[in-house]
């Protein structure tokens, strides 16, 4: 009877476990689908090499929040400030040449 | 060196911008006392990147200027205040200062003559013109204040250009510099002043700041040795009493000029035994200070220069400064970026979750960050005391006025609207709700012709015959500016009256 129960319950495990990964497949074949759409084409010459797995998968789903305002500064803003601040990477807090003109 | 075993025709006490410069101009007639040990930058910076980094900056700083000497310990000025001082030869322009505005018409246009200055902002020009070469300024020219710099900032242009449709009349603020470039070029004597830029002003890893010692003087300096009070004798001053680490000394002297920072001569001259005619219950009321709100617009449209000077400055707004019930307040903003909290509150999540991240980024390029100064005016009285070896500052009336800040930040709020500027008021930072105090120790021994003036016009403390004040506990009232400048040009005032040549006009003569 517990062997029978136990197999039992391994088999919906598993079974769930398989529409699980089907799910999860479809969604990201759907992101996949996304991504080639438009999402390279829209992140052309940005970092997102910070980003966590979970904001970009909010940003892709365009499902990001409030709550994410922070957190998007620090992975996303943060490192691309470039765009805005010329050699910004070549500066640090502290060093010579933090404030200069350039031509 | 002990006993009475010294004598000075004039006694400077002190060797900040305040005495240094009373001594350039009276060059070797005069002897200077400092109690603090004498000023290596250098040393100074490579002790600040030896500590442990995971140190609060702040923290690390104040470390850096603590003195060997036990007696060389500021006053703690309470929760109220995030005003400090340091105790070093050269004074709080070490660390503090740079940033060189002359005072406002406003500061000067009283009603109250109880708060006015013994001579008009014109009056005050030559010397600080002469203030501002001292102080090797470099300046904007669109400054608007006819400043005398040694050099222009480069970089200027950009903000102009960049800021042109919300405040046509911006300008950067002037800065002291002592650096000299030995440059070639058509345009090298105008380069002087070029900012290493790291950020961190007061310990300039190339000493590009101006600081008391660049001001040429040959007095000698007696350092280590602090002065705890005068000794009179009817209504002259004969001789001070010292602390040194080798024990006690005295000097004697012909007059003294008490420039020992505001908060240190009001408490040598509450211990000392004053003439009766001095207004020993004056000392130390009608303190002044400035109170910051932190403040961040968008500027739509706009791609903010970042960094963009050659000096390490803020850009005044002359748009969003003014007066309010009397109340003076300079708005300037930063030149670097805002911080995160403004960057969140900034971002445009429509656009980030419609994948135009290229939009979003670059709008907080357009962010701009500004700081308030908000004048804490002489008629509030918030007051300093020094009684049984006890200091306090008592600042209740500063809490019953503070709220009248809040509508100097409604008006700002509504001038950046009417300009067109996005004003982020959720994240307003009002500071001055919990805390007065930018460092700018102001008023306590106030000069002028009023009834609440504890030095006369010509700078000599009330009821004495040979003392004088200088720095800046002697303005009846600073408004919102920064008050080093000022503190240099009125040393060179009170220099010249003292050698007997004032620059040919009656006002603060003797």
């Amino acid at each position: 009877m517990r062997r029978r129960n136990f197999i039992s319950l391994s088999l919906l495990f598993l079974g769930g476990s398989l529409l699980g990964h089907i799910a999860t497949k479809r969604q990201l074949t759907t992101i996949s689908a996304g991504l080639t759409e438009g999402f390279t084409h829209a992140t052309e010459n940005i970092r997102l090499d910070r980003l966590s797995h979970n904001l970009l998968l909010k940003m892709l789903n365009g499902q990001l929040s409030d709550d994410d305002r922070i957190q998007l500064t620090r992975e996303l803003i943060v490192p691309n400030c470039h765009l805005y601040i010329p050699d910004n990477q070549g500066r640090h807090f502290g060093r010579p040449g933090f404030f200069r003109v350039t031509p | 060196m002990t006993g009475q075993d010294i004598h000075a025709g004039t006694l400077i006490i002190g060797n900040g911008f305040a005495g240094r410069t009373v001594a350039h101009v009276l060059q070797d007639e005069c002897l200077i006392v400092e109690r603090g040990e004498k000023f290596d930058i250098f040393e100074m910076r490579q002790r600040y990147l030896e500590m442990d980094q995971g140190i609060n900056r702040n923290t690390r700083l104040r470390d850096i200027y603590k003195s060997r000497h036990d007696f060389n310990v500021p006053e703690d000025l309470g929760g109220d205040s995030s005003s400090e001082y340091i105790l070093i030869d050269g004074g709080c322009s070490n660390h503090w200062g740079g940033l060189s505005f002359r005072l406002s018409d406003h500061a000067f246009k009283q009603s109250d003559d109880d708060f006015s200055w013994p001579f008009s902002l014109s009056q005050l020009r030559p010397y600080y013109r002469r203030a501002e070469q001292l102080m090797r300024l470099c300046a904007d020219e669109r400054d608007p204040e006819q400043r005398n710099p040694i050099a222009l900032i480069e970089g200027a242009g950009k903000w102009h250009d960049a800021l042109a449709g919300y405040f046509p009349a911006a300008y950067l603020g002037a800065q002291s510099h002592n650096l000299s470039l030995n440059d070639t070029s058509a345009h090298g004597a105008e380069r002087q002043g070029r900012c290493a830029g790291a950020g961190e002003c007061e310990i300039c890893p190339l000493d590009a700041k101006t600081r008391a010692r660049h001001i040429p003087s040959a007095a000698p300096i007696i350092n280590s040795t602090m002065v705890d009070r005068l000794l009179f004798e009817g209504n002259r001053a004969v001789k001070v009493l010292c602390h040194t680490e080798h024990g006690p000394v005295s000097i004697t002297f012909d007059k003294v000029v008490v420039a020992a920072h505001g908060v240190e001569s009001l408490k040598l001259l509450v211990k000392s035994n004053l003439p009766p005619a001095t207004p020993r219950d004056l000392l130390g009321h009608h303190y002044q200070d400035h109170a910051v709100a932190e403040l961040v617009c968008i500027l739509p449209g706009v791609s903010i220069p970042f960094f963009e000077a050659s000096t390490h400055t803020q850009v005044v707004i002359p748009e969003l400064s003014g007066v309010h019930a009397d109340i003076e307040y300079t708005t300037i903003a930063l030149m670097m970026p805002p911080h995160e909290s403004a960057i969140a509150a900034a971002l445009d999540l429509n656009k980030l979750n419609q994948w135009k991240l290229h939009d979003a980024i670059m709008e907080t390029g357009s962010l701009l960050c500004l700081y308030v100064l908000l004048e804490a005016p002489p008629h509030w009285d918030l007051s300093m005391s020094y009684v049984n070896g006890k200091f306090s500052v008592d600042f209740s009336n500063y809490h019953r006025n503070k709220m009248r800040y809040d509508e100097i930040v409604t008006i700002i709020h509504s001038r950046l609207k009417a300009l067109g500027a996005i004003p982020l008021q959720a994240i307003a930072r009002k500071h001055y709700l919990h805390k007065v105090g930018t460092h700018h120790l102001v008023g306590m021994l106030g000069m002028g012709h009023g009834r609440r003036a504890v030095a006369g016009p010509d700078f000599r403390l009330k009821g004495t015959d040979n003392v004088f004040i200088a720095g800046s506990s002697l303005f009846p009232r600073c408004g919102s500016r920064n008050p080093t400048l000022t503190i240099v040009a009125l040393a060179l005032m009170l220099g010249e009256q003292l050698r007997g040549r004032a620059m040919g006009h009656s006002a603060g003569n003797p």
